[in-house]
């Protein structure tokens, strides 16, 4: 997936501002409704019902930071547009949507890794009061095996895969469309 | 973790720049404290932190002058704005440089140390909140202060029906220097200070030096003077100054005339003779040279196998060596022969160009061997004792030595010939024998089999 590179997004978000406030906001608002179809289309694929559930573990986790629709909607899918640069990295995300939900964001990347843990221990932290360490199980293993058999990983990027040129192709043309308003009015 | 699909990108590496510069300036900071440091980055240190010394001492001198004449400061009163200005530099991270003008443009206006302390204060607040520079800030709050609150609306536009102008400032910046120092900046000012203090104390010596070499008589004065004579020719030092660059013309002029006598009168026409001699001559002085390594060496079979090569090198040497001596005897497969039998060579360098000269007779032979056996006797021992080789590979004393090519005899394998089991006992000392036959393995496979078999017990793999 080959994306755009703005080059002047910052310069161009910041004109759009003092020539006419909520301007900037207009554009955020263009490219979030560009944005619907992909948007759509990451929750169409999104599980409907818990995926970890299985014959073999049906207790479902309700409480825990990893539980299905706990905290987050499972199929909340956010529109991001940030001008703000990275201490990292030169080339950052524009425009970009983000699924947050850490069951689904869980679900959806089991599997992508090398099945080979990179530490047997975890780095410490604080439970109940006090610092522990736990050895790395090979639990994650089935799973793995249990959401690949359902074929429920992996599927915020097939499922955005198809719209996602018609997209990008739609949001680039909004930002030159402000682009061209900021160049029309500094001339 | 969420997980990102991008949509569109951007470059911005402004964030990377300031990341660079936050750990550049962390570098610069070990640097200067000298951690593993040599000689000469300690005098760099020294030097830079008697100059920040100095400017610092300067700058210093600049307020304090400021504060008399304006604030009629006393000489407490001096030493605690120093002493603040230390303390909110080590806690905001922004060098006592930057403070110490602005300190100075608002007690000019203020006309008291403690008001102008405050206002510094408040305009580095003010500096962190909105991202301007210290200077433009201190510059609006001091016009804010003499009454001209224009700047400072500009950059707070809340203040702009404010009764109480400092104080509603204060409200909305307080504190914010000190919250977003940044721990780098912090570190290089330590360590800037600490530069400082250690300039402190070598300044008043190198004020000291310097005044010892420039007094009259001095260091300078004394070098100064000696650098004139040498460009007066009258003086002593200008003569003998004159006398060197002669000498060098002089030298310059026998070289010239050392390869004038080799070009006819053109010294670029001999040179070039000479390195084109010497370069047609190049593959048989190399081989030549492995020759006299064998001999010498004889007990490395490392370097047996490099004369090899090099004598494989002087066969295959080029048209330009074709004319030398030496290459037609290799090329006639003497030294081939020689090798390949391992037998003592019978042939002297003295007899070589006899050699060429194809003769057959026995007895002109003999008269040649004897010759070169009185000529060059440490050389060749074989000769010593009449030895030769005649066309059938025997020599005067009746042993067959190795066949000669066909060039000068058209020779070949005397009946029912059989090659002699020569055994050779090559001694290395002090070598890895697993080394040895290592490079001789390497060597085979570069250039083929060798003529010898290693004893029992050694093989290609060293075991």
């Amino acid at each position: 997936m080959a994306d755009d590179i703005v080059y002047n997004a910052k310069e161009i978000v910041k004109a759009l501002s003092e020539i006419e406030p909520g301007l900037k906001r207009a554009l955020v608002k263009d490219s979030r409704d560009a944005a619907g179809e992909a948007i759509s289309a990451i929750k169409s694929a999104i599980p409907k019902v818990n995926p970890f559930e299985s014959k073999v573990r049906p207790v479902t986790n309700t409480r825990g930071r990893l539980g299905w629709g706990v905290g987050k909607k499972p199929d909340e899918v956010k529109f991001s547009f940030t001008t703000k640069a990275s201490r990292r990295s030169a080339v950052t995300a524009l425009a970009s949507l983000k699924v947050n939900s850490p069951a689904t964001v869980l679900a959806d990347t089991a599997g992508k890794g090398s099945g080979t843990p990179r530490r047997s221990v975890t780095n410490s932290y604080t439970w109940k009061g006090q610092t522990r360490t736990h050895r790395v199980t090979t639990q994650g293993r089935s799973m793995i095996r249990h959401l690949r058999s359902n074929r429920t990983n992996n599927f915020v990027y097939p499922g955005v895969e198809k719209s996602l040129p018609s997209v990008q192709a739609e949001i680039k043309l909004i930002l030159e469309k402000y682009a061209a308003k900021v160049n029309r009015k500094l001339n | 973790m969420s997980v990102i699909v991008k949509l569109l990108s951007k470059f911005d590496d402004s964030g990377i720049k300031k990341a660079k510069s936050s750990f550049g300036g962390l570098k610069s900071v070990i640097g200067g404290i000298g951690l593993g440091i040599g000689i000469q980055q300690v005098t760099t240190l020294l030097i830079d932190s008697a100059k920040a010394a100095s400017e610092d001492k300067r700058a210093t001198q600049l307020l304090n002058t400021q504060l008399v004449r304006n604030a009629g400061a006393t000489k407490t009163q001096i030493a605690g704005a120093e002493t603040f200005i230390d303390r909110l530099s080590m806690q905001t991270g922004i060098l006592d440089d930057d403070l110490r003008p602005a300190m100075g443009k608002l007690v000019r206006v203020t006309k008291n140390v403690t008001t102008a302390q405050d206002l510094l204060s408040l305009s580095l607040d003010a500096s962190a909140t909105t991202g301007k520079p210290l200077e433009k800030v201190s510059t609006a709050i001091s016009q804010a202060f003499a009454g001209n609150k224009t700047q400072l609306v500009k950059l707070f536009p809340v203040l702009k029906d404010s009764k109480d102008l400092f104080g509603d400032l204060e409200k909305i910046v307080g504190g914010a220097a000190i919250q977003q120092a940044d721990p780098f900046a912090k570190l290089n000012v330590s360590m800037e200070t600490l530069k400082e203090k250690l300039g402190a104390v070598i300044l008043p010596l190198i004020e000291q030096f310097v005044t010892e070499i420039t007094k009259p008589g001095g260091l300078v004065e004394t070098v100064g003077q000696f650098l004139t004579d040498l460009s007066n020719p009258k003086t002593k030092p200008g003569q003998m100054f004159v006398d060197i660059k002669n000498a060098v013309k002089d030298a310059f002029g026998y070289v010239k005339d050392f390869f004038a006598f080799f070009g006819n009168g053109d010294a670029v026409e001999g040179f070039k003779n000479i390195a084109t001699a010497l370069i047609q001559a190049l593959p048989a002085l190399l081989a030549l040279k492995g020759i006299m390594m064998l001999a010498s060496a004889g007990s490395a079979i490392a370097n047996l196998a490099k004369a090899i090569g090099l004598m494989t090198a002087g066969n295959a040497a080029g048209n330009a060596a074709a004319n030398s001596p030496l290459a037609k005897f290799s090329k006639n497969g003497m030294l081939s022969v020689a090798v390949r039998y391992a037998v003592p060579l019978a042939v002297t360098m003295a007899s070589l160009s006899a050699i060429d000269a194809e003769f057959t007779d026995p007895a002109k032979r003999q008269q040649l061997a004897e010759t070169a056996k009185s000529k060059l006797p440490a050389y060749n021992p074989g000769m010593n004792k009449g030895l030769f080789v005649d066309k059938n590979g025997y020599d005067s004393a009746g042993n067959f030595v190795g066949i000669p090519s066909n060039k000068f005899t058209g020779g070949s394998f005397p009946p029912n010939y059989k090659p002699p089991s020569t055994t050779i006992n090559i001694n290395v000392q002090s070598a890895d024998p697993k080394a040895v036959v290592d490079a001789v393995v390497r060597y085979q496979r570069t250039n083929g089999g060798l003529p010898w078999q290693f004893a029992p017990g050694f093989s290609s793999s060293g075991r």
